[in-house]
């Protein structure tokens, strides 16, 4: 089920070793979620740090210490992980844990207070916008407009960032092939404000695709979706991610259609990583210390599920 | 439904071809209308006398009335037609509002305001000239800019609003109407203290009449006109983006705000440049670029062409009915668009603008 334990837990060691997560365990002592987190797949010693700096090869996405805050509230802080070319990553967090800001700065929609992200070795912040569009695809949350747009136009605008003038061939046959991959060739000519939900979400994730990006990002992808659509816009995710090298980050509420679908999951608190690793992050714990929720984590053949027993709001308000 | 799955780059293709297509054919409709249209009137000719008039083969009376008087005034109704279409279009785009135009916004009204200020208090014109028109315009370059520093102000306010947030559609629209009403007062005004005050002056802002413009304002609202359609029609794509929501746009590389602005302020131009000359034509831009719509949907790389070309032909049109129907009266040709331009726009308020 495309799961590698043995790279994830190399992954984390990998990044503990950096000097940032070293640097932001320091600022914010036991907060510092990341480390304690990792840190359990891992016991990597937080002291390690001159010359170890992270290798660059490999990641498609790193990011470094990045933080954000508007004028008032502070909604990221310090956060850092790397993903590597065709893995799934799920988001997870409760409402206003910071998932879609952390979306929106690795699309430079926002603009971070501090940090790194690097895609494939480059700075986000020096790609000119057409360089990044090639980079990064976006589904947004809502997907709203496309008035009057038949399903192939829309899926032809994420070809924008690679036609200067005029529209080739190449572009119009890109644009097919990602829709007989998703299933959607039967409704070229139809208008978009006539589909579905769940057509609707698979023609922006196809507007995504046609961009051709190297990391590509989804805000709840499967919210107001039914269970036939939920499964198969992550089962797309995960064919995209797996066939192009392409690296997906859903934000994602549910947590076992994350279990199901993904190889790496950031667990978010109040803007800060909770944990952050393989499905062996998703326990108990940390579900009561996310989301304030007592669940049990199964086995269940080759796959976990999250069964959730109730609230924990007692306990949380002790803590604080 | 059911048009198989087997080659989408094939259907899709015979589907862009008979957008152009149509595009094609309302443009070559408005030509053969222009042929007729010059046609008709007082001194009829057939369509044939004034094709070989135009080409210059025809005795001296013909070539005076089609090349001085009809001629003029056809071309005036194209130019303006594809002005105030495009420029709804693109402001239905840039503020996301389906109700939005030049005239529906107020921005026409604070270009004739600006354009009263400029020939009543500046002298630029006089408002009680000894021709058959009311106004009579010297320096139509003083004017241009004036109509357009009254059209820009009000764009500044309706992309301040725009900006603001909570502002629905229809807020905006209001907010349009009232700033309207507000330069509408300021024009009449102005003309009261011109001088010995005719009525007509004032009906000149308030329902355009396409009759008094001549070759030297013709040339500057094509100057205008015409580079603007080959702006628009270069950020086609950036359009189409921006149909798809903000955050969207941005993500396909467009620099959003950079968009908004240069377009919203591309867009009161064209605006303004038509009501300098040709008074307030009120619905063009509304209602072309949404009949555009209906008919070929939403893609903005067909889109600003067939809008221009609706545009066209639809002020066309409505001047020709506007000279033929009661002739010799001639209704101003804002009278007529009002008449085809409000039932549609209480039809997008009160049901599915937004689709």
């Amino acid at each position: 089920m495309g799961r590698f334990p043995d790279v994830l837990v190399r992954h984390g060691k990998e990044w503990l070793y950096g000097r940032r997560g070293q640097e932001r365990a320091e600022r914010t002592g036991k907060r510092g979620g990341i480390l304690r987190g990792a840190g359990k797949d891992s016991p990597a010693p937080a002291t390690a740090r001159a010359g170890n700096e992270p290798s660059r090869d490999g990641a498609a996405l790193r990011v470094e210490g990045v933080s954000f805050s508007y004028p008032q509230v502070e909604v990221l802080r310090g956060v850092s992980f790397t993903l590597r070319p065709g893995e799934v990553c799920s988001v997870l967090g409760n409402n206003g844990a910071g998932k879609s800001t952390l979306l929106k700065c690795l699309l430079r929609l926002l603009k971070p207070r501090e940090g790194a992200i690097l895609v494939e070795g480059e700075p986000l912040s020096r790609l000119k916008p057409p360089e990044l569009a090639r980079k990064a695809g976006y589904v947004p949350q809502r997907a709203d407009g496309y008035h009057r747009l038949t399903v192939f136009d829309a899926v032809l605008l994420g070809r924008k960032p690679h036609v200067s003038w005029g529209v080739e061939t190449a572009d119009l046959e890109a644009v097919e092939a990602i829709l007989h991959r998703l299933g959607l060739a039967h409704l070229a000519l139809r208008y978009t404000d006539e589909l579905s939900g769940g057509e609707m979400q698979k023609v922006v994730i196809a507007r995504a695709l046609a961009q051709e990006p190297r990391i590509l990002l989804l805000d709840e992808p499967t919210n107001n979706l039914d269970l036939r659509n939920q499964t198969e816009v992550m089962e797309i995710l995960r064919a995209e991610a797996r066939s192009g090298g392409i690296c997906v980050l859903v934000a994602i509420h549910d947590l076992n259609l994350a279990l199901r679908y993904s190889d790496r999951f950031i667990v978010l608190k109040d803007g800060a990583v909770l944990r952050w690793g393989g499905p062996e992050v998703i326990d108990p714990e940390t579900i009561r210390e996310a989301y304030g929720v007592e669940a049990r984590v199964e086995r269940f053949g080759d796959r976990f599920l999250v069964i959730p027993e109730g609230c924990c709001c007692f306990e949380q308000d002790r803590q604080s | 439904m059911g048009s198989g799955t087997s080659a989408p780059i094939a259907i899709y293709r015979r589907y862009a071809r008979r957008k152009a297509l149509v595009i094609m054919l309302v443009a070559l409709g408005s030509a053969a209308l222009a042929i007729i249209a010059m046609g008709l009137g007082s001194a009829g000719l057939s369509p044939l006398e004034v094709i070989r008039t135009l080409l210059g083969r025809a005795d001296a009376t013909a070539s005076r009335i089609v090349l001085h008087i009809r001629l003029p005034r056809v071309l005036a109704a194209l130019l303006a037609g594809a002005a105030l279409s495009l420029s709804g279009c693109v402001m239905q785009n840039l503020l996301v509002n389906p109700l939005a135009s030049d005239y529906t916004l107020g921005i026409s009204q604070g270009a004739a305001f600006g354009a009263a200020v400029a020939i009543v208090v500046l002298g630029a014109g006089t408002t009680q000239s000894t021709t058959l028109d009311a106004v009579w315009i010297n320096n139509p370059y003083v004017v241009t800019v004036f109509a357009f520093l009254g059209a820009i102000l009000t764009t500044l306010v309706v992309l301040g609003m725009a900006r603001a947030r909570g502002m629905t559609p229809e807020a905006m629209i209001l907010a349009g109407i009232a700033m309207g009403a507000l330069f509408s007062a300021g024009t009449i005004i102005t003309q009261y203290f011109a001088s010995d005050v005719q009525v007509a002056s004032v009906v000149f802002w308030t329902f355009g009449d396409l009759g008094r413009a001549s070759w030297k304002e013709l040339a500057i609202i094509a100057g205008v006109t015409l580079p603007v359609v080959a702006f628009f029609i270069a950020r086609r794509w950036s359009l189409n983006a921006l149909a798809a929501g903000d955050e969207t746009a941005r993500t396909l590389g467009v620099n959003v705000n950079r968009l908004r602005l240069a377009g919203m302020f591309l867009a009161s131009l064209l605006a303004a440049v038509c009501v300098a000359f040709l008074g307030i034509i009120a619905f063009v831009g509304l209602v072309a670029p949404h009949l555009m719509r209906r008919v070929i949907g939403g893609d903005y790389r067909y889109l600003v062409p067939g809008s221009v070309a609706a545009g066209s032909f639809l002020l066309l049109a409505s001047d020709t009915i506007g000279r033929t129907i009661i002739a010799p009266v001639v209704l101003p040709v804002g009278a007529i668009t009002s008449f085809m331009g409000a039932p549609l726009f209480i039809y997008l308020l009160v049901r599915g603008y937004r689709r």
